[in-house]
Protein backbone atom coordinates (compact mmCIF):
# COMPACT_ATOMS: atom_id res chain seq x y z
CA UNK A 1 0.00 0.00 0.00
CA UNK A 2 1.57 3.48 -1.05
CA UNK A 3 1.74 5.99 2.02
CA UNK A 4 -0.81 7.99 3.65
CA UNK A 5 -1.06 11.71 2.76
CA UNK A 6 -1.61 13.94 5.60
CA UNK A 7 -1.46 17.88 6.29
CA UNK A 8 -2.30 19.04 9.89
CA UNK A 9 -4.42 22.28 10.45
CA UNK A 10 -3.93 23.47 13.99
CA UNK A 11 -2.87 27.22 15.70
CA UNK A 12 -0.63 26.12 18.21
CA UNK A 13 3.14 25.38 17.00
CA UNK A 14 3.95 23.44 19.74
CA UNK A 15 0.70 21.17 19.21
CA UNK A 16 1.52 20.78 15.63
CA UNK A 17 5.36 19.80 16.43
CA UNK A 18 3.62 17.28 19.39
CA UNK A 19 1.64 15.64 16.43
CA UNK A 20 4.38 15.47 13.77
CA UNK A 21 6.25 13.73 16.70
CA UNK A 22 3.56 11.31 16.93
CA UNK A 23 3.60 10.77 13.18
CA UNK A 24 6.87 9.90 12.99
CA UNK A 25 6.48 6.53 14.84
CA UNK A 26 3.99 5.55 11.64
CA UNK A 27 6.40 5.60 8.62
CA UNK A 28 3.52 5.01 6.40
CA UNK A 29 2.06 8.49 7.41
CA UNK A 30 3.77 11.14 4.86
CA UNK A 31 3.05 14.79 6.33
CA UNK A 32 2.35 16.75 3.27
CA UNK A 33 1.99 20.38 5.35
CA UNK A 34 1.00 22.13 7.60
CA UNK A 35 -1.10 25.06 8.34
CA UNK A 36 -2.44 27.47 11.47
CA UNK A 37 -5.53 28.73 10.55
CA UNK A 38 -8.54 27.49 8.56
CA UNK A 39 -7.69 29.47 5.06
CA UNK A 40 -4.06 28.37 5.03
CA UNK A 41 -5.41 25.28 5.49
CA UNK A 42 -8.24 25.30 2.79
CA UNK A 43 -5.17 26.68 -0.11
CA UNK A 44 -2.92 24.15 1.29
CA UNK A 45 -5.84 20.62 1.13
CA UNK A 46 -6.75 22.36 -2.11
CA UNK A 47 -3.01 22.36 -3.72
CA UNK A 48 -1.65 18.67 -2.17
CA UNK A 49 -4.97 16.70 -1.89
CA UNK A 50 -3.85 14.87 1.05
CA UNK A 51 -5.59 11.61 2.27
CA UNK A 52 -5.81 12.73 5.90
CA UNK A 53 -6.44 15.13 8.04
CA UNK A 54 -5.59 16.10 11.45
CA UNK A 55 -7.89 19.07 12.22
CA UNK A 56 -8.42 21.11 15.42
CA UNK A 57 -11.63 22.41 16.16
CA UNK A 58 -10.85 25.12 18.04
CA UNK A 59 -8.54 28.31 15.96
CA UNK A 60 -8.84 31.71 15.57
CA UNK A 61 -11.67 33.82 12.77
CA UNK A 62 -12.96 30.40 11.30
CA UNK A 63 -13.35 26.70 13.32
CA UNK A 64 -12.35 23.20 12.08
CA UNK A 65 -16.22 22.77 10.87
CA UNK A 66 -15.75 25.78 8.78
CA UNK A 67 -12.85 24.37 6.75
CA UNK A 68 -15.25 21.23 6.12
CA UNK A 69 -17.72 23.15 5.18
CA UNK A 70 -15.58 25.28 2.64
CA UNK A 71 -14.08 21.69 1.02
CA UNK A 72 -15.62 19.78 -1.61
CA UNK A 73 -14.35 16.64 -0.66
CA UNK A 74 -13.31 16.02 2.82
CA UNK A 75 -10.32 14.06 3.20
CA UNK A 76 -10.47 11.72 6.40
CA UNK A 77 -10.58 13.81 9.48
CA UNK A 78 -8.86 12.81 12.46
CA UNK A 79 -10.30 16.12 15.37
CA UNK A 80 -7.76 16.64 17.62
CA UNK A 81 -9.20 18.79 20.58
CA UNK A 82 -8.91 19.78 24.40
CA UNK A 83 -12.04 19.69 25.60
CA UNK A 84 -15.16 19.67 23.16
CA UNK A 85 -16.93 17.19 23.82
CA UNK A 86 -19.64 19.50 22.44
CA UNK A 87 -18.77 19.81 19.15
CA UNK A 88 -17.69 16.25 18.99
CA UNK A 89 -21.20 15.56 19.89
CA UNK A 90 -22.92 17.53 17.29
CA UNK A 91 -21.95 14.95 14.74
CA UNK A 92 -24.98 13.43 13.59
CA UNK A 93 -24.04 10.71 11.31
CA UNK A 94 -20.55 8.91 10.38
CA UNK A 95 -18.86 10.25 13.57
CA UNK A 96 -15.81 11.34 13.11
CA UNK A 97 -12.34 9.71 15.02
CA UNK A 98 -11.06 12.45 17.24
CA UNK A 99 -8.23 12.20 19.93
CA UNK A 100 -8.22 14.35 22.97
CA UNK A 101 -5.09 16.23 23.52
CA UNK A 102 -2.44 15.61 24.77
CA UNK A 103 -3.04 12.74 22.84
CA UNK A 104 -2.37 8.82 24.05
CA UNK A 105 0.36 7.06 21.47
CA UNK A 106 -1.98 3.57 21.76
CA UNK A 107 -4.87 5.52 20.57
CA UNK A 108 -3.03 7.36 18.05
CA UNK A 109 -2.07 4.30 16.59
CA UNK A 110 -5.90 2.94 16.45
CA UNK A 111 -7.43 5.61 15.40
CA UNK A 112 -4.65 5.48 12.09
CA UNK A 113 -5.38 1.80 11.75
CA UNK A 114 -8.95 2.74 11.30
CA UNK A 115 -7.50 5.08 8.39
CA UNK A 116 -5.31 2.47 7.30
CA UNK A 117 -8.77 0.42 6.59
CA UNK A 118 -10.80 3.22 5.09
CA UNK A 119 -8.24 3.73 3.06
CA UNK A 120 -8.04 0.29 1.68
CA UNK A 121 -11.74 -0.02 1.04
CA UNK A 122 -11.66 3.14 -1.06
CA UNK A 123 -8.90 1.94 -3.35
CA UNK A 124 -9.89 -1.64 -4.12
CA UNK A 125 -13.56 0.09 -5.08
CA UNK A 126 -12.23 2.75 -7.46
CA UNK A 127 -9.29 4.83 -8.17
CA UNK A 128 -10.07 8.82 -7.74
CA UNK A 129 -9.38 10.18 -10.84
CA UNK A 130 -9.56 14.55 -11.85
CA UNK A 131 -11.69 16.71 -9.84
CA UNK A 132 -14.82 14.47 -10.10
CA UNK A 133 -16.00 12.66 -6.79
CA UNK A 134 -16.67 9.16 -6.44
CA UNK A 135 -19.05 6.97 -4.86
CA UNK A 136 -16.41 6.79 -1.39
CA UNK A 137 -15.22 10.37 -1.44
CA UNK A 138 -16.90 11.91 1.41
CA UNK A 139 -18.84 15.57 1.81
CA UNK A 140 -19.18 17.55 4.99
CA UNK A 141 -22.93 18.94 5.40
CA UNK A 142 -23.84 21.18 8.66
CA UNK A 143 -27.50 22.41 8.72
CA UNK A 144 -27.99 24.37 11.92
CA UNK A 145 -26.63 22.55 15.00
CA UNK A 146 -26.00 19.03 13.16
CA UNK A 147 -22.82 17.64 11.32
CA UNK A 148 -22.91 15.07 9.09
CA UNK A 149 -19.97 13.21 6.92
CA UNK A 150 -21.79 11.41 4.10
CA UNK A 151 -20.50 8.95 1.44
CA UNK A 152 -21.30 9.96 -1.99
CA UNK A 153 -22.48 6.31 -2.33
CA UNK A 154 -24.50 6.77 0.43
CA UNK A 155 -26.78 9.42 -1.20
CA UNK A 156 -30.20 8.47 -2.79
CA UNK A 157 -31.41 11.53 -4.21
CA UNK A 158 -30.78 15.25 -4.43
CA UNK A 159 -33.68 18.01 -4.60
CA UNK A 160 -33.69 21.39 -5.03
CA UNK A 161 -35.06 23.28 -2.22
CA UNK A 162 -34.49 27.52 -3.38
CA UNK A 163 -31.09 27.74 -3.82
CA UNK A 164 -30.17 25.22 -1.83
CA UNK A 165 -30.28 21.25 -1.70
CA UNK A 166 -31.94 18.61 0.39
CA UNK A 167 -29.80 15.69 0.13
CA UNK A 168 -31.44 12.28 1.32
CA UNK A 169 -29.78 9.36 2.61
CA UNK A 170 -30.50 6.89 5.15
CA UNK A 171 -33.46 8.74 6.70
CA UNK A 172 -31.60 11.86 6.80
CA UNK A 173 -32.43 15.15 5.05
CA UNK A 174 -30.33 17.84 5.97
CA UNK A 175 -30.02 21.10 3.59
CA UNK A 176 -26.49 21.50 1.84
CA UNK A 177 -25.77 24.82 0.96
CA UNK A 178 -24.85 24.45 -2.35
CA UNK A 179 -26.95 24.61 -5.71
CA UNK A 180 -28.11 21.22 -7.43
CA UNK A 181 -26.41 22.70 -10.54
CA UNK A 182 -23.09 22.87 -8.45
CA UNK A 183 -23.51 19.16 -7.31
CA UNK A 184 -24.32 18.03 -10.11
CA UNK A 185 -20.93 19.17 -11.60
CA UNK A 186 -19.03 17.36 -9.34
CA UNK A 187 -20.71 13.91 -9.20
CA UNK A 188 -19.75 10.66 -10.45
CA UNK A 189 -21.80 9.76 -13.99
CA UNK A 190 -22.23 6.14 -13.63
CA UNK A 191 -24.60 6.29 -10.25
CA UNK A 192 -25.79 9.34 -10.58
CA UNK A 193 -28.97 10.99 -12.84
CA UNK A 194 -30.51 13.89 -13.84
CA UNK A 195 -33.92 13.19 -13.31
CA UNK A 196 -35.57 16.39 -13.81
CA UNK A 197 -34.68 19.68 -12.99
CA UNK A 198 -35.79 19.79 -9.57
CA UNK A 199 -33.98 15.97 -8.96
CA UNK A 200 -30.92 14.53 -9.19
CA UNK A 201 -31.34 10.55 -8.10
CA UNK A 202 -28.74 7.58 -7.39
CA UNK A 203 -29.86 4.83 -9.47
CA UNK A 204 -28.31 2.37 -7.36
CA UNK A 205 -31.73 3.22 -4.81
CA UNK A 206 -33.85 2.84 -7.97
CA UNK A 207 -36.42 0.20 -6.33
CA UNK A 208 -39.03 0.02 -9.47
CA UNK A 209 -39.75 1.86 -12.88
CA UNK A 210 -42.95 1.91 -14.73
CA UNK A 211 -43.81 3.98 -17.68
CA UNK A 212 -45.58 7.28 -16.82
CA UNK A 213 -47.79 9.74 -19.38
CA UNK A 214 -46.41 11.41 -22.46
CA UNK A 215 -43.38 9.00 -22.61
CA UNK A 216 -42.17 9.99 -19.07
CA UNK A 217 -41.28 7.20 -16.75
CA UNK A 218 -41.87 7.35 -13.27
CA UNK A 219 -39.78 5.93 -10.15
CA UNK A 220 -39.70 4.55 -7.09
CA UNK A 221 -36.76 4.92 -4.96
CA UNK A 222 -36.61 2.08 -1.80
CA UNK A 223 -37.03 4.77 0.88
CA UNK A 224 -40.14 4.67 -1.19
CA UNK A 225 -40.07 8.55 -2.57
CA UNK A 226 -41.60 8.44 -5.84
CA UNK A 227 -39.47 10.87 -9.05
CA UNK A 228 -41.17 11.28 -12.08
CA UNK A 229 -38.02 11.45 -14.92
CA UNK A 230 -38.91 14.34 -17.65
CA UNK A 231 -39.83 13.46 -21.17
CA UNK A 232 -36.60 14.45 -22.77
CA UNK A 233 -34.58 13.02 -19.71
CA UNK A 234 -36.68 9.72 -20.04
CA UNK A 235 -35.17 9.08 -23.45
CA UNK A 236 -31.64 9.23 -21.75
CA UNK A 237 -32.25 7.28 -19.08
CA UNK A 238 -33.98 4.38 -21.19
CA UNK A 239 -30.59 4.31 -22.94
CA UNK A 240 -28.11 4.87 -20.20
CA UNK A 241 -30.12 1.93 -18.47
CA UNK A 242 -30.66 0.13 -21.76
CA UNK A 243 -34.15 -0.37 -21.20
CA UNK B 1 -49.39 23.37 37.03
CA UNK B 2 -49.58 25.54 39.51
CA UNK B 3 -53.27 27.18 40.96
CA UNK B 4 -53.21 31.26 41.71
CA UNK B 5 -55.18 31.61 44.87
CA UNK B 6 -57.57 33.73 42.67
CA UNK B 7 -58.11 30.65 40.88
CA UNK B 8 -58.56 28.54 43.24
CA UNK B 9 -60.92 30.43 44.95
CA UNK B 10 -63.14 30.57 41.51
CA UNK B 11 -62.75 26.72 41.35
CA UNK B 12 -63.87 26.36 44.99
CA UNK B 13 -67.45 28.91 44.43
CA UNK B 14 -68.15 26.91 40.97
CA UNK B 15 -67.46 23.45 42.67
CA UNK B 16 -69.62 24.56 45.54
CA UNK B 17 -72.60 25.81 43.60
CA UNK B 18 -72.60 22.88 41.48
CA UNK B 19 -72.56 20.48 44.52
CA UNK B 20 -75.40 22.13 46.39
CA UNK B 21 -76.98 22.52 43.26
CA UNK B 22 -77.19 18.98 42.59
CA UNK B 23 -77.54 17.73 46.19
CA UNK B 24 -80.73 20.21 46.34
CA UNK B 25 -81.73 19.62 42.56
CA UNK B 26 -82.86 15.78 43.68
CA UNK B 27 -85.61 16.80 45.71
CA UNK B 28 -87.31 17.73 42.00
CA UNK B 29 -87.72 13.74 41.84
CA UNK B 30 -90.60 14.11 44.51
CA UNK B 31 -92.60 16.90 42.32
CA UNK B 32 -94.89 14.85 41.47
CA UNK B 33 -96.02 14.49 45.04
CA UNK B 34 -95.08 17.99 46.85
CA UNK B 35 -96.75 21.35 46.32
CA UNK B 36 -94.36 23.83 43.48
CA UNK B 37 -93.95 26.29 46.25
CA UNK B 38 -92.36 23.74 48.64
CA UNK B 39 -89.79 22.05 45.97
CA UNK B 40 -88.83 25.29 44.79
CA UNK B 41 -88.35 26.93 48.48
CA UNK B 42 -86.33 23.62 49.29
CA UNK B 43 -84.09 23.78 46.49
CA UNK B 44 -83.13 27.74 47.15
CA UNK B 45 -83.46 27.31 50.82
CA UNK B 46 -81.46 24.16 50.83
CA UNK B 47 -78.54 25.57 48.17
CA UNK B 48 -78.34 28.74 50.62
CA UNK B 49 -78.21 26.82 53.83
CA UNK B 50 -75.58 24.62 52.26
CA UNK B 51 -73.35 26.72 51.03
CA UNK B 52 -73.46 29.39 53.64
CA UNK B 53 -72.64 26.57 56.04
CA UNK B 54 -69.56 25.09 54.24
CA UNK B 55 -68.19 28.36 53.05
CA UNK B 56 -68.10 28.96 56.91
CA UNK B 57 -66.37 25.34 57.42
CA UNK B 58 -64.18 26.18 54.97
CA UNK B 59 -63.03 29.63 55.96
CA UNK B 60 -62.25 28.07 59.62
CA UNK B 61 -60.10 25.12 57.74
CA UNK B 62 -58.49 27.21 55.25
CA UNK B 63 -56.82 29.16 58.30
CA UNK B 64 -56.63 26.34 60.33
CA UNK B 65 -54.94 23.08 59.17
CA UNK B 66 -52.39 22.46 56.79
CA UNK B 67 -50.89 19.34 55.33
CA UNK B 68 -47.33 19.98 56.58
CA UNK B 69 -47.65 19.46 60.15
CA UNK B 70 -50.76 16.80 60.18
CA UNK B 71 -51.13 15.45 63.64
CA UNK B 72 -53.63 14.44 66.33
CA UNK B 73 -54.28 18.05 66.73
CA UNK B 74 -55.48 18.88 63.47
CA UNK B 75 -57.69 15.78 63.38
CA UNK B 76 -59.11 16.80 66.46
CA UNK B 77 -59.95 20.42 65.25
CA UNK B 78 -61.66 18.51 61.63
CA UNK B 79 -64.18 16.99 64.03
CA UNK B 80 -65.08 19.74 66.07
CA UNK B 81 -65.33 21.92 63.34
CA UNK B 82 -67.77 18.91 61.57
CA UNK B 83 -69.87 18.44 64.47
CA UNK B 84 -70.25 22.42 64.68
CA UNK B 85 -71.23 22.91 60.70
CA UNK B 86 -73.34 20.13 61.40
CA UNK B 87 -75.26 21.46 64.56
CA UNK B 88 -75.83 24.59 62.46
CA UNK B 89 -76.90 22.96 59.39
CA UNK B 90 -79.56 21.40 61.10
CA UNK B 91 -80.75 23.94 63.05
CA UNK B 92 -80.98 26.00 59.83
CA UNK B 93 -82.61 23.55 58.21
CA UNK B 94 -85.10 23.29 61.23
CA UNK B 95 -85.96 26.54 61.16
CA UNK B 96 -86.26 26.72 57.66
CA UNK B 97 -88.91 24.44 57.68
CA UNK B 98 -90.46 26.18 60.82
CA UNK B 99 -90.66 29.68 58.74
CA UNK B 100 -92.36 27.74 55.72
CA UNK B 101 -95.04 26.05 57.44
CA UNK B 102 -95.94 29.75 59.74
CA UNK B 103 -95.18 32.05 56.50
CA UNK B 104 -95.78 29.75 53.66
CA UNK B 105 -98.53 28.70 51.52
CA UNK B 106 -100.94 25.70 52.57
CA UNK B 107 -99.05 22.63 52.55
CA UNK B 108 -99.87 19.04 50.99
CA UNK B 109 -100.53 16.25 52.40
CA UNK B 110 -97.17 14.51 51.12
CA UNK B 111 -95.15 18.85 52.36
CA UNK B 112 -96.30 17.97 55.73
CA UNK B 113 -95.34 14.65 55.87
CA UNK B 114 -91.43 15.25 54.85
CA UNK B 115 -91.42 18.60 57.23
CA UNK B 116 -92.91 16.10 60.14
CA UNK B 117 -89.73 14.14 59.11
CA UNK B 118 -87.42 17.45 60.16
CA UNK B 119 -88.95 17.15 63.62
CA UNK B 120 -87.18 13.99 63.84
CA UNK B 121 -83.90 15.10 65.89
CA UNK B 122 -81.99 11.78 64.95
CA UNK B 123 -82.91 11.53 61.58
CA UNK B 124 -81.78 15.50 61.10
CA UNK B 125 -78.98 14.61 62.93
CA UNK B 126 -77.39 12.23 60.71
CA UNK B 127 -78.46 12.61 57.55
CA UNK B 128 -76.65 16.47 58.16
CA UNK B 129 -73.70 14.77 59.60
CA UNK B 130 -73.45 12.83 56.25
CA UNK B 131 -73.78 15.56 54.40
CA UNK B 132 -71.29 17.85 56.40
CA UNK B 133 -68.63 14.77 56.26
CA UNK B 134 -68.71 13.79 52.62
CA UNK B 135 -68.64 17.87 51.78
CA UNK B 136 -65.92 17.74 54.44
CA UNK B 137 -64.09 14.73 52.74
CA UNK B 138 -63.99 16.19 49.18
CA UNK B 139 -62.49 19.31 50.69
CA UNK B 140 -59.94 17.86 52.08
CA UNK B 141 -59.01 15.18 49.15
CA UNK B 142 -58.73 18.04 46.52
CA UNK B 143 -56.74 20.53 48.80
CA UNK B 144 -54.40 17.27 49.31
CA UNK B 145 -54.16 16.81 45.81
CA UNK B 146 -53.26 20.47 44.97
CA UNK B 147 -50.91 20.23 47.64
CA UNK B 148 -49.02 17.67 46.39
CA UNK B 149 -48.59 19.19 43.28
CA UNK B 150 -47.20 22.38 44.32
CA UNK B 151 -44.76 20.12 46.71
CA UNK B 152 -43.71 18.42 43.70
CA UNK B 153 -42.85 22.03 41.55
CA UNK B 154 -41.10 23.09 44.58
CA UNK B 155 -38.76 20.06 44.89
CA UNK B 156 -38.11 20.56 41.05
CA UNK B 157 -37.14 24.20 41.36
CA UNK B 158 -34.77 23.64 44.62
CA UNK B 159 -33.17 21.02 42.41
CA UNK B 160 -32.57 23.71 39.50
CA UNK B 161 -31.37 26.65 42.34
CA UNK B 162 -29.29 23.45 43.85
CA UNK B 163 -27.28 22.69 40.24
CA UNK B 164 -27.08 26.44 39.85
CA UNK B 165 -25.15 26.95 43.15
CA UNK B 166 -22.90 24.18 41.97
CA UNK B 167 -22.16 25.51 38.56
CA UNK B 168 -21.42 28.88 40.64
CA UNK B 169 -18.88 27.13 42.19
CA UNK B 170 -17.40 25.15 38.99
CA UNK B 171 -17.21 28.49 37.35
CA UNK B 172 -14.46 29.81 39.83
CA UNK B 173 -12.19 26.60 38.11
CA UNK B 174 -9.22 26.78 35.77
CA UNK B 175 -11.39 26.40 32.60
CA UNK B 176 -10.38 22.91 31.35
CA UNK B 177 -9.72 23.61 27.83
CA UNK B 178 -7.31 25.54 29.27
CA UNK B 179 -5.49 23.11 30.90
CA UNK B 180 -5.53 19.97 28.28
CA UNK B 181 -4.43 22.75 25.56
CA UNK B 182 -1.48 23.63 28.20
CA UNK B 183 -0.56 20.38 29.44
CA UNK B 184 -0.56 19.44 25.53
CA UNK B 185 1.96 22.61 25.04
CA UNK B 186 3.77 21.44 27.97
CA UNK B 187 4.16 18.20 25.88
CA UNK B 188 5.46 19.51 22.91
CA UNK B 189 7.56 22.03 24.51
CA UNK B 190 9.50 19.42 26.20
CA UNK B 191 10.92 18.99 22.51
CA UNK B 192 12.61 22.14 22.00
CA UNK B 193 13.28 23.17 25.35
CA UNK B 194 12.85 21.21 28.65
CA UNK B 195 13.67 23.69 31.38
CA UNK B 196 11.00 25.98 29.94
CA UNK B 197 8.78 23.07 29.65
CA UNK B 198 9.45 22.85 33.51
CA UNK B 199 8.70 26.18 34.44
CA UNK B 200 5.73 25.89 32.90
CA UNK B 201 4.37 22.80 34.94
CA UNK B 202 4.69 24.46 37.77
CA UNK B 203 3.35 27.50 36.85
CA UNK B 204 0.18 25.24 35.46
CA UNK B 205 0.49 23.36 39.15
CA UNK B 206 0.24 26.85 41.14
CA UNK B 207 -2.57 27.61 39.17
CA UNK B 208 -4.51 24.84 40.13
CA UNK B 209 -3.53 24.83 43.69
CA UNK B 210 -4.77 28.67 43.65
CA UNK B 211 -7.99 27.56 41.97
CA UNK B 212 -8.37 24.58 44.82
CA UNK B 213 -7.66 26.61 47.60
CA UNK B 214 -9.07 30.01 46.97
CA UNK B 215 -12.11 29.15 45.50
CA UNK B 216 -14.18 29.69 48.74
CA UNK B 217 -12.37 32.40 50.73
CA UNK B 218 -13.70 35.94 49.33
CA UNK B 219 -10.89 38.44 49.67
CA UNK B 220 -7.62 37.86 48.82
CA UNK B 221 -4.90 41.11 48.05
CA UNK B 222 -4.41 42.06 44.85
CA UNK B 223 -1.06 41.32 44.47
CA UNK B 224 -1.34 37.28 45.13
CA UNK B 225 -4.30 37.77 42.43
CA UNK B 226 -1.58 39.38 40.01
CA UNK B 227 0.51 36.19 40.71
CA UNK B 228 -2.15 33.43 39.45
CA UNK B 229 -2.50 36.34 36.38
CA UNK B 230 1.22 36.02 35.55
CA UNK B 231 1.01 32.14 35.53
CA UNK B 232 -1.95 32.36 32.99
CA UNK B 233 0.02 34.62 30.56
CA UNK B 234 2.56 32.29 30.34
CA UNK B 235 0.92 29.30 30.09
CA UNK B 236 -1.23 31.15 27.23
CA UNK B 237 1.74 32.66 25.83
CA UNK B 238 3.17 28.80 24.91
CA UNK B 239 -0.52 28.29 23.13
CA UNK B 240 -0.37 32.04 21.46
CA UNK B 241 3.13 32.69 20.95
CA UNK B 242 3.73 36.17 19.46
CA UNK B 243 0.14 36.64 18.84
CA UNK B 244 0.25 37.78 22.47
CA UNK B 245 1.88 40.80 24.33
CA UNK B 246 0.94 41.46 27.48
CA UNK B 247 1.33 44.86 29.43
CA UNK B 248 0.44 45.99 32.50
CA UNK B 249 0.03 48.74 34.86
CA UNK B 250 -0.25 48.38 38.04
CA UNK B 251 -0.65 50.99 40.92
CA UNK B 252 1.91 50.01 43.65
CA UNK B 253 -1.17 51.48 46.17
CA UNK B 254 -3.40 48.97 44.78
CA UNK B 255 -1.45 45.66 45.81
CA UNK B 256 -2.17 45.04 49.24
CA UNK B 257 -5.84 45.99 48.57
CA UNK B 258 -7.77 42.65 49.01
CA UNK B 259 -10.45 41.82 46.12
CA UNK B 260 -12.40 38.78 45.39
CA UNK B 261 -10.41 36.29 44.13
CA UNK B 262 -10.71 34.47 40.62
CA UNK B 263 -12.22 37.94 39.35
CA UNK B 264 -9.13 39.73 37.45
CA UNK B 265 -8.06 35.76 36.33
CA UNK B 266 -11.38 35.94 34.71
CA UNK B 267 -11.48 38.95 32.83
CA UNK B 268 -7.97 38.11 31.60
CA UNK B 269 -9.27 34.80 30.64
CA UNK B 270 -12.14 36.34 28.62
CA UNK B 271 -9.79 38.34 26.89
CA UNK B 272 -7.78 35.56 25.95
CA UNK B 273 -10.33 33.28 25.06
CA UNK B 274 -12.88 35.91 23.16
CA UNK B 275 -10.37 38.33 21.76
CA UNK B 276 -6.93 36.86 21.13
CA UNK B 277 -7.72 33.40 20.37
CA UNK B 278 -10.23 34.68 17.48
CA UNK B 279 -7.16 36.96 16.05
CA UNK B 280 -5.08 35.22 13.50
CA UNK B 281 -2.79 38.27 13.75
CA UNK B 282 -3.06 37.96 17.66
CA UNK B 283 -3.50 41.22 20.21
CA UNK B 284 -2.58 42.80 23.42
CA UNK B 285 -4.17 42.47 26.78
CA UNK B 286 -3.63 45.54 29.00
CA UNK B 287 -4.17 45.14 32.93
CA UNK B 288 -4.16 48.12 34.65
CA UNK B 289 -5.65 49.02 38.41
CA UNK B 290 -5.21 52.17 40.12
CA UNK B 291 -6.37 53.01 43.83
CA UNK B 292 -8.07 56.11 44.41
CA UNK B 293 -9.57 57.90 47.79
CA UNK B 294 -12.97 55.99 47.05
CA UNK B 295 -12.40 53.24 44.99
CA UNK B 296 -10.34 50.57 43.19
CA UNK B 297 -10.25 50.10 39.54
CA UNK B 298 -9.50 47.60 37.50
CA UNK B 299 -9.57 47.43 33.89
CA UNK B 300 -8.40 45.00 31.55
CA UNK B 301 -8.39 45.56 27.30
CA UNK B 302 -8.10 43.78 24.69
CA UNK B 303 -7.20 44.04 21.27
CA UNK B 304 -10.98 42.52 19.44
CA UNK B 305 -14.43 43.50 18.88
CA UNK B 306 -17.35 43.00 21.66
CA UNK B 307 -19.72 40.56 19.71
CA UNK B 308 -21.52 38.60 22.71
CA UNK B 309 -22.32 35.55 20.95
CA UNK B 310 -25.74 34.12 21.48
CA UNK B 311 -24.17 30.30 22.14
CA UNK B 312 -21.59 31.56 24.75
CA UNK B 313 -23.07 31.12 27.90
CA UNK B 314 -21.73 34.27 29.29
CA UNK B 315 -20.85 32.43 32.57
CA UNK B 316 -17.54 34.32 33.53
CA UNK B 317 -19.38 37.74 33.05
CA UNK B 318 -22.56 36.46 34.97
CA UNK B 319 -20.22 35.00 37.86
CA UNK B 320 -18.37 38.18 37.99
CA UNK B 321 -21.19 40.00 38.02
CA UNK B 322 -23.07 38.06 40.66
CA UNK B 323 -20.18 37.65 43.26
CA UNK B 324 -19.30 41.66 43.18
CA UNK B 325 -23.13 41.73 43.94
CA UNK B 326 -23.20 39.70 47.26
CA UNK B 327 -20.08 41.16 48.13
CA UNK B 328 -20.86 45.05 47.81
CA UNK B 329 -24.01 45.36 46.84
CA UNK B 330 -24.68 47.99 44.64
CA UNK B 331 -21.80 49.90 45.38
CA UNK B 332 -19.47 48.01 42.77
CA UNK B 333 -19.56 48.25 39.50
CA UNK B 334 -19.03 46.17 36.28
CA UNK B 335 -18.96 47.36 32.69
CA UNK B 336 -17.88 45.66 29.43
CA UNK B 337 -17.65 47.97 26.00
CA UNK B 338 -16.00 48.38 22.72
CA UNK B 339 -13.92 51.45 22.18
CA UNK B 340 -11.14 52.11 19.17
CA UNK B 341 -10.72 48.18 18.22
CA UNK B 342 -10.43 47.25 21.64
CA UNK B 343 -12.54 45.46 24.46
CA UNK B 344 -12.48 47.35 27.47
CA UNK B 345 -13.66 45.67 30.90
CA UNK B 346 -13.79 48.02 33.86
CA UNK B 347 -14.35 46.45 37.55
CA UNK B 348 -14.84 49.09 40.40
CA UNK B 349 -14.88 48.05 44.14
CA UNK B 350 -15.65 50.40 46.70
CA UNK B 351 -12.85 50.95 49.52
CA UNK B 352 -13.98 50.68 52.94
Amino acid sequence: MSNIKAVIVEDSRLARNELKELIKKHEDIELLGEAENVDKGFELIKEVSPDLLFLDINMPEKDGFELLEMLDEVPITVFTTAFDEYAIKSFEYNALDYLLKPINAKRFALALEKVRSTLEQKETSEINTSKVLSNSSQIFIKDGEKCWLVRIGEISLFEIVGNYTRVFFNSEKPLLYKSLNQIEEKLPTDSFFRANRQQIINVNYIASVVPWFNGKLKLTLQNGTEVEISRRQSYIFKDKMSL
Amino acid sequence: MQLSDKRRNLIFWVLQFLGWGFLNLSSLLLLKQMSIEFVLFSIVMGTFIGILSTSLLRYYLKRNIFFDKFGLKELVKISVSVIITTAFYALLNFLSGILYVKYGPELTEFDLKILKSYDNFWLLAINSLIVIFVWVACYLAIKLLLKLNTDRIERLELNTTLKQAQLNTLKGQINPHFMFNSLNNIRGLMLEDVERSRDMLTKLSEMLRYSLTKNDVNAIALEEELEMVENYIDLSKIQFEDRLTFVKEIDPGSLNIPIPPMIIQLLIENAAKHGISNLKQGGVITLRTSAEEQELTIQVRNTGKLHLDEHSTQLGLKNIRQRLRLLYGELAKFTLREEGGEVIADIKIPLA
